[in-house]
């Protein structure tokens, strides 16, 4: 049977006049007469209707009861004005998911397209359409059309008609039974805001909103196969459902009699909210609530009228009010009936389980990040993953926008002369409300509230550094708390960005991670020009107040990749360290995956990578029988007591290696230590030596390896370090230490 | 991914194209029955539909080629078509070549053979020399004495010996491939003079997929007739095998005669003989599917009806009514989709169980495109 609905007539199909419905038709009896038979064409109102029957790739045992041949009728607009819609008229079409929610009388509706009208209209063909209608049914049997969502967007949107958008405490508010305030933006009430609190900048206008909320207990709750499209039968819907609605209504009329009714005539818009669980129609499991509303211009007058409780007042007295309660009134929903309710649009606020999801991320992320810097980097990165739905937030930064900022910031000129993080937290506020942002406007390394810095400290469960300073960096990882720590920074140049996160457990810390990030930047010969020519320009006339020269493009880029970057690396328990280079063609990334291992040695922690031991392994193989080696480079932190052993230079072409000694040489060695220190944007320095001992000996320093860290010892006394010695035998390795460094307390 | 199978419209004759769920393909019987030089002929060019089908399954070889007897309707132009390691000039490159050979015992040992049918035989002889690359299907004592003349024994040869009553070995339900073979025929079974042949016989397999934890099963098989079939059932049932004869697919014996039925056509309907209507009444699942590999069924009273050679009309309303109980189908290869343009028919085996595949839906432009086209819209 096909959906011949009263008041239509049968036409030829030269009639139509949709030329994708002419086309349907063709196709019919043209290319797709294997499969389908055209059964009429039909008319009815501004809609062209074609019927035929469709061979369906049933299965033998398909989950819903689909059958091998289906009549199916597809309604399109004569005017084009709206998307086509496929209805099956027999009655007992099985209720699956991918069905438009259909009002009352009228057939089943499949949804074989979700994408938008307009996107498409454009290149829709008849074959496209049958093609998506075959799947449909394959998927339908297979039992692969997912999810148990109903789409409760109404179907054939009428001219005005109203968007619901909830707020985010709507929920909550209608959980515990709280007023709900209803309120719109615009002056026709197209769209409508309904929330647990009212906004202040929300001015009165001349019509009356009212909302009503029903919540419908998941025990008791049928799938909703079809929508209600009067008062009456929303009413029995609610009341299958264990709501009693005529009881509630009653009550809702009653005080608006009482307190509500308007002096003036105006306007009435009345939303239904109805909290519905979704369930499957397969299993009858039940999955998400969601909120429908039903809307309608009937003012709670004529409904109380209706139902009897109010009566129009004709008295001639109190003229101001148009209805007065009846007495002895006579409760019934029996004159509903013609109080027609249509279903809305419902948005929901954006929050952040919706962004992850509209993100493709896999779940919200509900974690507190303390960021650490609101400037470029900070703003830039904080942004995009606030729209990404992750974290609630906490940003730090003394600093105040200056004009020469805006040009690659977030924040705009209207925020010049205030603060970065508090202009930044009601950017990122307006962007998602429940990112529950903290302001601390303070300088991290020297606060002037340590409390209340720490307090926030504790708080977080993330420490993001975006402040692009390397003491920074240090004092962020020497935090004393369990919180991860996170690091992300541009190169001078503008054309790399670095991003460092710590394993979950932090046995990799920042610290470790900068140095296996400076390592790769020694050895890669890729990053020979990483830390390479700055342009840079003078802002002011204060010599050091120098600003780089830096697209908002690049920022936006590389920002985009951090963001990406954190977004993933924070779900996992891994450390990540990862560099990526702009050029001119393409992006490139570079992972590097790293460990360290720390040493005491004479009250000092050395730290030193496993790619720093290989590398020594493989130089000392390479050169055997005899001994060799070479300077080392890294860093030293006096206050701390530690030093990082971060490379090795190839030894000079003058030294000498024999099977029993190495003597280091001096050739260029002054140039490629200086050029090494250059490299790394003068993180590392030269810290010592280390050398081979041949098959058969142990890593023991023997008494010429005594005199030679001795001789260390003396010359890096001149710049009030310690100097290191490390040697290097087949299963063993050796780190001397001497001489004291010259702490800040010495 | 999903098992499929597809038949080709030949006329009365047999090729089944059978794509397993790890791609590696399958093909019993080949017969190239179009008349190439007959613009009319509704008949399939064949090499060009398998060579097709290979693509489609991203195949260059077939795992097994079964010749399930070497009647002209399972064997046509097969050796046009096959890469055939015992002789060079079956070598070129656009041959396609053939794995595993599946051969019934007989086609070693028949004599006086020509054409296809004597190339197939050379094939199987030489492979079988080998000790490689073949599946023989029985072991009759005419095979025992082939191989003793030419040096060998059945021992020696038993790793490429296959007896009724058991699975083909290197195939695993469980495995990657997802399929295990059940061999009907040919049998030796035991009389009261003790191990008599029946061999000159052909293949007869049931084929169980598994898809989704779901199996599905088909009865595939060659030209045998209602005492032959009636034997099979006998044997499975008294071995207590009647579960390896269920059958969601059956592709009929004899394209549609009467003959696999019963001796007695009748006159619009033919009964089948007790066995055979237990195997088709109560073996079969429901929604079964019935291919008959043949001409469009003839019309009562029409030349092709009076004809003696199969499809016979009465067979066809034998199963067009046992099909009725639960909705099956009975599809004839030359009259699918329509009498007037045959396709290939294309089944594809899923979890819900066997669907026939709508060939012609699949657009290009159909599914893949069923995200929205632009990010950041409403979609």
């Amino acid at each position: 049977m096909y959906w011949q609905p009263k008041g239509s007539k049968t036409i030829a199909v030269r009639e139509l006049a949709n030329p994708l419905a002419k086309a349907l038709c063709d196709y019919i009896v043209g290319p797709g007469e294997d499969y389908t038979t055209l059964g009429e064409c039909r008319r009815f109102k501004e809609l062209d209707i074609v019927s035929f029957d469709l061979v369906v790739e049933r299965p033998q045992r398909p989950v819903y009861d689909i059958r091998s041949v289906e009549s199916l009728t597809v309604c399109f607009s004569r005017s084009q004005s709206m998307p086509f819609a496929v209805l099956i008229a027999r009655p007992d079409f099985p209720d699956t998911p991918h069905q438009n929610l259909m009002p009352e009388g009228l057939p089943a509706c499949i949804c074989i397209d979700d994408r938008p009208w307009q996107d498409v209209r454009g290149f829709y063909t008849a074959a496209e359409l049958l093609g998506r209608l075959s799947a449909w049914f394959e998927k339908a049997c297979q039992g692969e059309l997912h999810g148990v969502g109903q789409t409760f967007d109404p179907l054939f949107m009428p001219e005005n008609s109203t968007q619901i958008i909830l707020k985010n405490d709507f929920c909550e508010a209608a959980r515990q039974n709280n007023s709900l305030f209803i309120w719109s933006i615009d002056q026709d009430c197209r769209y409508i805001f309904i929330g647990g609190s009212r906004p202040s900048t929300v001015k009165g206008n001349d019509v009356e909103l009212t909302v009503l909320h029903y919540a419908v207990q998941p025990q008791q709750m049928k799938r909703m196969k079809r929508a209600p499209r009067d008062l009456r039968q929303l009413s029995d819907f609610l009341l299958q459902g264990g709501v009693d609605f005529s009881q509630s209504l009653q009550e809702s009329i009653n005080n608006w009699v009482r307190e509500r009714q308007g002096v003036i005539d105006r306007k009435s818009i009345i939303c239904f909210l109805v909290t519905v669980p979704q369930i499957d129609p397969a299993t009858n499991g039940i999955g998400a609530t969601e909120t429908v509303a039903f809307v309608t211009s009937s003012s709670m007058g004529d409904i109380g009228e209706k139902m009897g409780l109010l009566h129009r007042n004709t008295s001639g007295e109190a003229k101001e009010f148009k209805f007065v309660g009846s007495i002895g009134a006579n409760l019934s929903m029996d004159g509903v009936n013609d109080i027609p309710v249509s279903m809305s649009f419902v948005h929901k606020e954006f929050d952040a389980a919706g962004a992850a999801y509209l993100s493709g991320e896999p779940e919200a992320d509900e974690r507190r990040i303390l960021m650490i810097g609101a400037g470029s980097a900070g703003s830039a990165i904080s942004e995009t993953l606030v729209r990404q739905g992750l974290f609630k937030w906490t940003i730090v930064d003394d600093d105040m926008l200056l004009p020469h900022n805006v040009v690659r910031h977030t924040l705009n000129n209207q925020s010049v002369g205030r603060s970065k993080a508090i202009e930044l937290s009601s950017n990122l506020a307006e962007v998602r409300a429940d990112i529950d942002a903290r302001i601390i406007v303070d300088n991290v390394l020297t606060p002037t509230d340590r409390t209340a810095l720490n307090q926030q400290i504790d708080d977080a469960d993330l420490i993001f550094d975006a402040s692009a300073s390397v003491p920074v960096s240090r004092w962020a990882s020497d935090l004393p708390n369990t919180a991860r720590r996170l690091c992300a920074f541009f190169t001078p140049n503008g054309k790399s960005a670095i991003l460092m996160i710590e394993d979950e457990a932090r046995t990799s810390m920042l610290r470790d991670l900068e140095a296996i990030y400076l390592r790769e930047i020694l050895q890669n010969p890729s990053f020979a020009n990483h830390l390479g020519p700055v342009d840079r320009m003078q802002y002011s006339g204060a010599c050091r107040a120098l600003t780089n020269r830096i697209p908002m493009a690049s920022i936006q880029i590389l920002s985009g990749l951090i963001a990406n970057g954190i977004a993933s690396g924070v779900r996992s328990p891994e450390a990540t360290v990862k560099i990526w280079t702009m050029t001119e063609d393409e992006i490139r990334t570079t992972v590097v995956s790293d460990t360290t291992t720390t040493t005491k040695v004479e009250g000092w922690t050395v730290v030193i990578s496993t790619s720093l031991k290989k590398e020594l392994q493989q130089r000392r193989s390479t050169a055997l029988p005899s001994e060799t080696g070479g300077v080392l480079m890294g860093m030293f932190d006096c206050d701390l007591r530690r030093i990082d052993v971060v490379g090795t230079l190839p030894p000079p072409s003058d030294s000498v290696g024999t099977q029993i000694t190495f003597t280091r040489g001096v050739f260029r060695l002054k140039a490629d230590i200086e050029a090494a220190a250059v490299r790394t944007g003068n993180q590392i320095r030269y810290i010592g030596e280390w050398h081979s001992h041949p098959v058969g000996r142990s890593s023991h320093p023997s008494s010429t390896d005594i005199a030679q860290i001795k001789q260390l010892q003396n010359a890096m006394s001149l710049d009030g370090l310690p100097a290191v010695s490390l040697i290097l035998a087949e299963n063993d390795m050796s780190i001397l230490v001497r001489g004291t460094g010259k702490s800040a307390g010495e | 991914m999903t098992a499929h199978m597809k038949f080709f419209p030949t006329g009365n004759a047999d090729t089944t194209f059978i794509q397993l769920a790890n791609n590696h393909v399958i093909l019993m019987d080949y017969a190239h029955m179009r008349n190439e030089n007959d613009s009319t002929d509704k008949r399939i060019d064949l090499p060009t539909a398998i060579r097709e089908a290979l693509d489609e399954a991203g195949q260059e070889s077939f795992r097994v080629v079964a010749f399930t007897h070497l009647d002209k309707d399972h064997v046509h132009r097969a050796s046009e078509f096959f890469w055939l390691e015992h002789a060079g000039k079956y070598q070129g490159s656009d041959r396609i070549k053939i794995d595993e050979l599946w051969v019934p015992a007989g086609v070693l040992t028949e004599e006086s053979l020509d054409n296809d049918a004597r190339i197939i035989r050379q094939e199987a002889r030489h492979r079988l020399k080998q000790g490689k690359g073949i599946k023989v299907f029985s072991r009759p004592e005419a095979l025992r004495s082939y191989l003793e003349e030419n040096g060998l024994t059945l021992e020696a040869r038993a790793h490429c010996i296959v007896d009724a009553g058991g699975l083909v070995p290197g195939f695993n339900k469980w495995g990657e491939e997802a399929v295990e073979f059940f061999v009907h025929s040919p049998f030796a079974w035991r009389t009261d003079e003790g191990l008599s042949d029946r061999n000159q016989g052909s293949i007869v397999v049931q084929m169980t997929l598994r898809e989704g934890g779901q199996e599905s099963y088909a009865l595939l098989g060659a030209d045998i007739d209602h005492e032959c079939l009636s034997q099979i059932v006998r044997t499975s049932r008294r071995h207590g095998n009647e579960d390896r004869l269920h059958w969601d697919v059956l592709k009929l014996f004899h394209h549609c005669s009467y003959l696999s039925l019963s001796p007695e056509k009748g006159e619009d309907i033919t009964e089948p003989v007790e066995d055979v209507k237990w195997l088709f009444e109560k073996l079969a699942r429901q929604n079964e599917i019935i291919v008959s590999p043949s001409k469009p069924i003839p019309v009562k009273g029409t030349e092709a009806d009076k004809d003696k050679q199969p499809p016979h009309r009465q067979a066809a309303n034998y199963y067009r009514k046992i099909i009725k109980d639960s909705n099956g189908k009975f599809l004839v290869t030359m009259e699918t989709p329509s009498e007037f343009r045959p396709k290939p028919l294309h089944l594809k085996i899923t979890a819900q169980g066997v669907a026939v595949m709508l060939a012609s839906v699949t657009t290009a432009t159909s599914i893949a495109a069923s995200t929205p086209t632009r990010a950041g819209r409403n979609g």
